[in-house]
């Protein structure tokens, strides 16, 4: 196949020796298959940069190409090819103990957890065959974007404007997690010849609110309620991530009690999450001689010791 | 709470770190700020990895290329290294019969590797 040098490297004809030189080194530095175990894409983007800065980076060998004397191909030297192009062949003879005598994976004895094993092993073997296509994905972006806790909680479209002035558009879905990573198709750098451009990787920092907490799908909130609604119960005005509700206080209840506001909580993956209320008993800001004196007369005869088994001897 | 810090924060917290610095290592995209309302800021861990990177430059005269590869391979170690903590955090949760057959098989891994 042959391919353009030039469009392996991202620059025009017109380029300086200096920015061939920086274009295949920046390719290089991101793309080397050390670097990439996993993606043949890469390794394939490091070879074609590699045979075009082998044939640009000589001034005679490039004026011979621009001028059509060479063509990519024919100036070029044997590529240097990895043990692993072939290794994985049938005809390995090193192979051979691996699967059956005539190389047959398929023939008698055929075992197929051991193919499945041996196939996972080939997995990674150059995806493309020898020779790299020439139209190659661009490189994949990644980003950070601050989210608020409940636009991530709610779902929101929102927006990032990129140095270059560019703007991206994204969908933060319901129920997004602090850390999660969306993904833009085609959102990334520029592809090599015709080949699409990379992706945008997005990945979320959603930012802590003072009133919720998020706890798997759930919302854990800390509900301050008055003394005479501890003591007898009612409906006490609570925020939910979906507006404010009423939610209905138990006679005698504690601080420290947790009430559940079934379905009121993060619509996730995993379903439908709740709202717990933790109950925190508030003292009035001032003792005035009314309460304390009924205080005083009640405890006379109704003292009660909620530390009963608890305190030191 | 988690603290967020502005671009000159991060620039008075590193000492040798210019705001021209600063740029370079996000146009290498070896620094990723996030993207807020208020413009770019930045965690501690950025503010770790931003040091690390003046101290590669500064004391080890590390160049540009070799300072890409260097945190490509750093960031896919410590990848590795969480991915592994998970895996062996995964079998630790496992009933210890499971544990002991898995200890085994690595050890037996280990021999004959």
């Amino acid at each position: 196949m042959t391919q353009d040098p030039y469009a392996a490297l991202g620059l025009s004809k017109t380029a300086t020796p200096d920015a061939i030189k920086k274009a295949y080194r920046k390719i290089a530095r991101k793309n080397h298959p050390d670097l990439n175990p996993d993606d043949p894409k890469a390794e394939a983007r490091f070879k074609n940069a590699g045979r075009a800065y082998d044939l640009l980076k000589d001034s005679e060998q490039r004026r011979r190409f621009d001028a059509g004397e060479i063509d990519a191909t024919g100036a070029e030297q044997a590529p240097r090819g990895y043990y692993r192009d072939e290794a994985s062949k049938p005809e390995n003879p090193y192979t051979q103990g691996r699967s059956s005598p005539d190389g047959d994976p398929f023939s008698e004895g055929f075992n197929a957890d051991d193919f499945f094993a041996n196939f996972a092993r080939n997995r990674n073997g150059s995806g493309f065959g020898g020779r790299e296509p020439a139209d190659l994905p661009g490189h994949d972006r990644q980003y950070r974007l601050s989210v608020p806790f409940l636009d991530a909680v709610l779902g929101t479209k929102t927006r990032i404007t990129l140095p270059d002035g560019n703007v991206l558009e994204v969908t933060i879905p319901q129920g997004s997690k602090n850390g999660q990573t969306l993904r833009l198709r085609g959102k990334g750098e520029l592809g090599f010849g015709a080949g699409p451009p990379g992706d945008a990787f997005i990945t979320l920092d959603v930012s802590p609110n003072p009133d919720f907490e998020r706890d798997g799908e759930d919302i854990v909130v800390t509900l301050p309620i008055s003394i005479d609604e501890a003591i007898l119960g009612g409906k006490v005005p609570v925020n939910t991530v979906a507006g404010q509700v009423n939610v209905t206080v138990p006679p005698g209840a504690s601080s420290g009690q947790i009430l559940r506001l079934k379905g009121r909580g993060i619509k996730g993956r995993l379903g439908q999450g709740d709202q717990r209320i933790t109950l925190r008993i508030v003292s009035p800001p001032n003792i005035d001689d009314e309460l304390k004196r009924f205080m005083e007369s009640w405890r006379e005869k109704n003292a009660y010791n909620p530390r009963a088994g608890k305190e030191e001897s | 709470m988690t603290i967020i810090y502005a671009p000159e924060e991060v620039i008075e917290t590193v000492t040798t770190l210019t705001a021209e610095r600063l740029s370079h290592f996000e146009s290498l995209h070896i620094v990723t700020p996030v993207h807020t309302q208020e413009g770019p800021r930045y965690h501690q861990l950025d503010i770790h990895r931003i040091t690390l990177l003046c101290e590669l430059t500064d004391d080890f005269e590390v160049n540009e290329d070799a300072l890409v590869i260097i945190m490509s391979l750093l960031d896919q170690l410590h990848g590795a290294r969480g991915r592994l903590e998970q895996v062996v955090e995964a079998i630790g949760a496992e009933p210890s019969e499971i544990k002991l057959r898995l200890s085994r098989r690595l050890h037996d891994g280990f021999k004959d590797g």
